[in-house]
């Protein structure tokens, strides 16, 4: 792993995190959430993870950036060109702004703590890489024709998972249309509309 | 430790990216930007995980020729954590989806706020429906 | 969203990329076993061809041909999918296996290939599913409309 560009990479990709937590732009707000969908895309490829580099592009960068600009479409009009400038109303920076940063600085303390106490970086004889991986990886091509062991993982040694997963996809999409559902006027009420019209 | 964590510099982004996103998920009383904190955390905490699977001198999880050779022992990165963040990225859109959907209904019930008019909690972004 | 867009080279070129899209999304599928990819990607590129022509030409896409779907068809897709995971896993259980016992498939092939043709199918619900979801969500999200404000709440 090129580690100057490991570097760079993960330079930029803090930088556009800051960058979306700062902005006031709400539609380069959705382009810098795709960007940073993207970069962090290209650091998993990097890492090795290349299943999950293929889900986060599509997912983070096309579905996730239209579904935001969706919402902003509907709750903020004009954010098509000819873009009006937003209001440039001074942003508050009080006691729950303070309380965020030490909260936020407090959090980052203890994971800086618990990454010292991971297991060197790599490490091949770690717990998590000796024991089911490599029951699977040795017999995902014997037991099912699978070479893509991240598939024979998702798909049969932890299909349920998988089924509980897909289930919690689809409800989510159920919840969003009922939440939004507009409300039919019931039969008593347009009875009533009728012969009061 | 500030050279343990320098020496791999995913470690970095995975702090500042999960500090980052507590932080606006606690600073902004605006529930849109909170939601995108939100979604900063999640990014986060996958990139935790994938950096846990990782192996030195590994190639990626997939067997066959050119990649890694069999048989035994294979030097792969763990393909365990790939099978789960792959499903938690998809499960993260549609958790944001439904969170976008209570935003929506929410400045509905309450119609139009304006930012700078916002008391307590419930201000969404900028000038309400049109 | 409704407003179809006035750009020329947008609705020309919506046609061929909508059809590389679905085609990509069924070889990611398919190659699943082989390369990356597999249900959920693939799942959420046929997402993104369902809704490109709702971007383009916005309610006028099935007049020019596109395959698009309501609310309540894009759930149905995403529960079809869903069923068709739960079904593969039940089929087993017909005849005695465990519950996603991809091995006892009523399929004629030696055990390796049954499962790797099981896998297959699931990937194909979970793609269904994923569609489904994520057109639906993209749907109600963009809808122009929603419940009318309560006529006392205070403006």
């Amino acid at each position: 792993m090129n580690l100057t560009l490991e570097m760079v990479l993960s330079l930029c990709l803090a930088a556009t995190a800051l960058a979306i937590v700062c902005t006031r732009d709400l539609l380069g707000l959705a382009v810098l959430l795709s960007a940073y969908s993207g970069l962090i895309a290209v650091l998993y490829s990097l890492l090795g993870a290349v299943d999950v580099a293929f889900t986060e592009v599509v997912v983070g960068a096309a579905i996730s950036t239209g579904v935001l600009l969706a919402l902003l479409r509907r709750v903020r009009a004009k954010i098509t060109p000819p873009m009006r400038p937003l209001p440039v109303s001074p942003r508050p920076f009080g006691r729950q702004q303070w309380l965020a940063i030490i909260v936020a600085l407090a959090i980052a303390a203890v994971l800086i703590e618990g990454i010292h106490a991971l297991p060197r970086f790599g490490d091949g004889s770690s717990p998590p890489q000796r024991h089911v991986a490599a029951v699977y990886t040795s017999r995902a091509e014997a037991d099912m024709e699978t070479p893509n062991v991240v598939t024979a993982v998702l798909a049969d040694y932890r299909g349920f998972d998988t089924l509980i997963e897909t289930s919690v996809v689809f409800v989510g999409g159920l919840a969003c249309l009922l939440i939004l559902r507009r409300e039919r006027p019931s039969r008593q009420h347009r009875s009533e509309h009728a012969t009061t019209a | 430790m500030i050279d343990h964590l320098l020496s791999h510099p995913p470690y970095l982004v995975v702090v500042v990216v999960i500090a980052l996103g507590i932080y606006a998920m606690i600073a902004n009383s605006d529930y849109f930007r909170a939601l995108v904190g939100l979604m900063l955390l999640q990014s986060g905490i996958i990139l935790f995980y994938i950096i846990l699977a990782v192996r030195i001198e590994g190639t990626i999880p997939i067997l066959g020729e050119g990649h890694a050779p069999l048989p035994v022992p294979h030097r792969i990165h763990n393909p365990l954590p790939h099978a789960l963040m792959l499903t938690a990225i998809v499960v993260g859109v549609a958790t944001v989806g439904v969170a976008m959907a209570i935003l929506r209904r929410l400045g509905a019930e309450e119609g139009s706020i304006d930012e700078a008019a916002a008391q307590g909690p419930g201000a969404k972004a900028g000038g309400g429906r049109r | 969203m409704r407003q179809p867009l006035e750009s020329r080279m947008l609705q020309v070129l919506l046609g061929p990329l909508v059809t590389a899209l679905y085609l990509f999304g069924a070889y990611v599928l398919l190659h699943g076993h082989y390369s990356p990819g597999g249900g959920f990607q693939a799942g959420v590129i046929f997402g993104a061809a369902l809704l490109l022509p709702l971007l383009v030409h916005g309610r006028f896409a099935r007049r020019r041909g596109y395959l698009l779907l309501s609310q309540s068809q894009a759930i149905t897709l995403g529960a079809i999918g869903v069923m068709v995971y739960a079904l593969m896993g039940i089929e087993p259980m017909l005849v005695g296996r465990p519950f996603l016992d991809y091995s006892a498939l009523t399929i004629p092939a030696g055990a390796a290939h049954r499962r790797s043709l099981g896998i297959l199918g699931i990937e194909t619900g979970v793609a269904l599913a994923v569609a489904g979801s994520v057109v639906a969500i993209f749907r109600v999200l963009q809808e122009e409309r929603t419940r009318q404000p309560k006529p006392d709440t205070p403006k």
